[in-house]
């Protein structure tokens, strides 16, 4: 069999991240208008550097991800925008290149893994089947690398695993299946959308820490699509914080932690469950709903639920504005600021009910 | 798997058993003796020797029992006029029906399959308005019409194909002559089916498209005929060999006026012939064997099912 590979080559330049993605919008045309999902989001990563996407269900970061990788529905979609990997531009490329950088270069591990492994193929046959399309490999080669790769995302007796279907395992093995599959060709970017939400807390730890000690031996750049915050710390190089298709906040880790300045950053960080809390403290959730994204609000798109808002929020969007080396953020009245500190104060003297939530 | 076997089975002789009971019950209601056949209008003799021959002085039960017993060990008895084993009949009959119908749904399913396909892939589009009108108005023609239609046009005006054959050869001895014989009466059954299994498999497969393990197939960059072909046919297909089996009585219905329109022997010509001479052995032999294979074809479908679905396979097994 030739050892034809199909495999569109990337060169990464000197001094340049793996992937930058400017100014990238993602609208869909739906029956209740235009839904602004991704809303002019740039970023980039580094290569071997994990980027942490956060924010609530529906701020757009799911579609982001499929954005990034070009993985969109065929019609009703408009996209704008540049997304680079290396030298090659992903929103230009055209299909038959795409299929050569999906899978081989860039890879995508999906929220359910129960859902997206075929149910009627064997799980052997749905790691090797790319390995032979990508990298040309002999059916007998192609087997050896993907029982080696079951065995390096620790899924027991791989051999007799890879003749079994994805009903008879659990949903835990099922996502290590798919992460394996992900990682088969070995690409430079793995973009994974919420891969721990259908499993529980410790197999999700498990998850996380397998995805990171991947990326390590693999030298692979991630993007990590999460609701939770809690799972960012650690496991994140940088965060960014996206709320109603936009970027709200972008920073290293340790600075988001130590030093937000956007209220939906802080309100984010005060959903997280802490271990110093009391037992039984209550957990304050955030009030209201993120905005309809077919008919946005004409200022900060989260006014309408921010403690600090003040009437030129409801006026006028606020830019992203640099706050540190790698620091940015969109808001008029920052968190920790005196504007801010002010903001909320007369907030809660008026008796803005989402500002008497903030202790 | 073996239990399945078991338990199928078991249901497939009970259903048989009814099946005779009723075929038997009906066919000995209504009016007119086998005997009163075989004779004609000859002497009383006649009758009286042939009613002993055929138990008809026995009670019901008896003559059923007699019959099912025969019928068990391969005795089919004899037609009632001209009187000529009713094996003899069915050997020179049932190729021709059997191969009308498997012939009429290989013709059906390579004509399907690839417009269910393709309809998917663009669902609304201008190949998918037409193909889903196409096959929806050939479900508004009935065999009786399209058989005389097809012979008129493609043996008549133009004579491609033979319109009647007195005869028609083996498919291993002359298979060309075979099939071209054979090919209008089996594409005028074939077309009842294709808006079928078009229409079932267009939906299943639209829904199919929309997996996440659709999506996770692009996202390794396999091609759009791979994804097709490898990932969305064979969960798509429940619903189409779902409807085969049921489908099965309607076809023999088909292939009954298929027969009669291009005048060919098969099981069909031959039980309307025994209808209509009130020939009441041969009526119920035909009719026990049609719903044996009807029965038989919808455990074989029961079974393909576990090959298609490996979730059947191991829900079955514990």
């Amino acid at each position: 069999m030739s050892r034809r590979r199909r495999v569109r080559p990337i060169h990464e330049e000197e001094g340049r991240p793996l992937l930058s993605v400017e100014n990238l919008k993602t609208y869909f045309q739906t029956a209740h208008g235009v839904v602004k999902s991704v809303d002019g989001v740039s970023f980039e990563l580094e290569r071997g550097k994990t980027l942490a996407v956060v924010g609530e269900s529906g701020s757009g970061k799911t579609v982001l991800a499929r954005s990034v990788m070009g993985l969109l529905p065929s019609q009703n979609v408009w996209r704008e925008g540049s997304v680079r990997l290396g030298d090659v531009d992903l929103t230009r490329a055209s299909a038959a290149e795409l299929r050569q950088l999906w899978g081989a270069q860039v890879s995508m591990v999906f929220q359910d893994p129960v859902t997206s492994l075929n149910p009627v193929v064997r799980i052997g046959r749905q790691i090797t089947e790319h390995l032979q399309y990508h990298l040309g490999m002999p059916r007998g080669e192609a087997r050896r690398t993907a029982l080696s790769l079951l065995r390096s995302v620790g899924i027991p007796e791989p051999a007799a695993r890879m003749r079994w279907f994805p009903h008879q395992l659990s949903g835990g093995m099922c996502q290590r299946v798919v992460i394996a599959a992900a990682i088969a060709c070995g690409p430079k970017l793995l973009l994974a959308d919420e891969p721990t939400t259908g499993l529980d807390v410790t197999v999700s730890a498990q998850i996380l820490d397998l995805l990171g000690r991947l990326q390590e031996e693999r030298y692979m750049s991630v993007v990590l699509v999460t609701h939770d915050l809690g799972v960012v710390s650690g496991r994140a190089d940088e965060v960014i914080v996206m709320y109603a298709g936009q970027v709200v906040e972008q920073a290293p880790t340790p600075v988001i932690f130590s030093d937000m300045k956007m209220p939906y950053t802080e309100a984010l960080m005060r959903s997280v469950p802490r271990l110093t809390n009391p037992s039984h403290t209550r957990l304050p959730a955030i009030p209201g709903t993120p905005p309809n994204p077919a008919a946005l609000p004409a200022g900060c798109r989260f006014a309408a639920r921010c403690p600090y808002v003040q009437p030129r929020c409801r006026e006028e969007p606020p830019p992203l504005r640099q706050a540190g080396p790698r620091h940015r953020f969109a808001c008029w009245y920052p968190v920790g600021s005196p504007e801010g500190q002010q903001a909320l104060e007369a907030n809660r003297a008026a008796g803005l009910p989402a500002a008497a939530a903030v202790v | 798997m073996l239990r399945l076997f078991a338990r199928r089975g078991l249901e497939l002789l009970v259903t048989l058993f009814l099946v005779s009971l009723v075929t038997f019950f009906f066919t000995s209601k209504l009016p007119g003796s086998e005997a009163a056949v075989i004779c004609g209008a000859s002497s009383r003799a006649c009758l009286r020797k042939e009613e002993a021959i055929l138990y008809l002085n026995h009670p019901f039960f008896a003559r059923y029992f007699h019959w099912l017993g025969n019928m068990f060990t391969g005795s089919l008895g004899y037609s009632a006029a001209p009187t000529e084993p009713i094996a003899t009949i069915l050997k020179t009959a049932y190729p021709v029906t059997l191969e009308l119908i498997v012939f009429s749904q290989v013709m059906a399913i390579l004509v399907a399959v690839p417009l269910a396909m393709w309809s998917a892939v663009r669902p609304n589009r201008l190949f998918d308005r037409l193909s889903t009108a196409g096959t929806f108005a050939t479900l508004a023609l009935p065999v009786f019409i399209v058989g005389p239609l097809l012979r008129f046009f493609f043996s008549v005006e133009l004579p491609i194909f033979p319109g009647t054959s007195a005869s028609l050869p083996s498919l291993w001895s002359n298979p060309l002559q075979n099939l071209n014989v054979l090919f209008l009466p089996s594409l005028t059954i074939a077309i009842g089916s294709i808006a079928v299994y078009q229409r079932l498999l267009r939906a299943d497969m639209i829904a199919t498209l929309e997996q996440d393990f659709i999506v996770m197939a692009r996202a390794k960059g396999l091609t759009t005929r791979r994804i097709l072909f490898r990932h969305a046919l064979r969960p798509s297909t429940f619903g189409v060999v779902t409807v085969g089996g049921l489908q099965i009585g309607s076809l023999i219905v088909g292939a009954i006026i298929a027969e009669q329109v291009f005048g060919l022997t098969g099981i069909g010509s031959d039980l309307v012939l025994a209808v209509t001479k009130a020939d009441l052995p041969t009526v119920q032999v035909i009719t026990l064997l049609v719903a044996v294979v009807y029965i038989a074809l919808n455990l074989l479908i029961d079974l393909l099912y576990t090959v298609i679905d490996p979730r059947v396979r191991r829900a079955r097994a514990t």
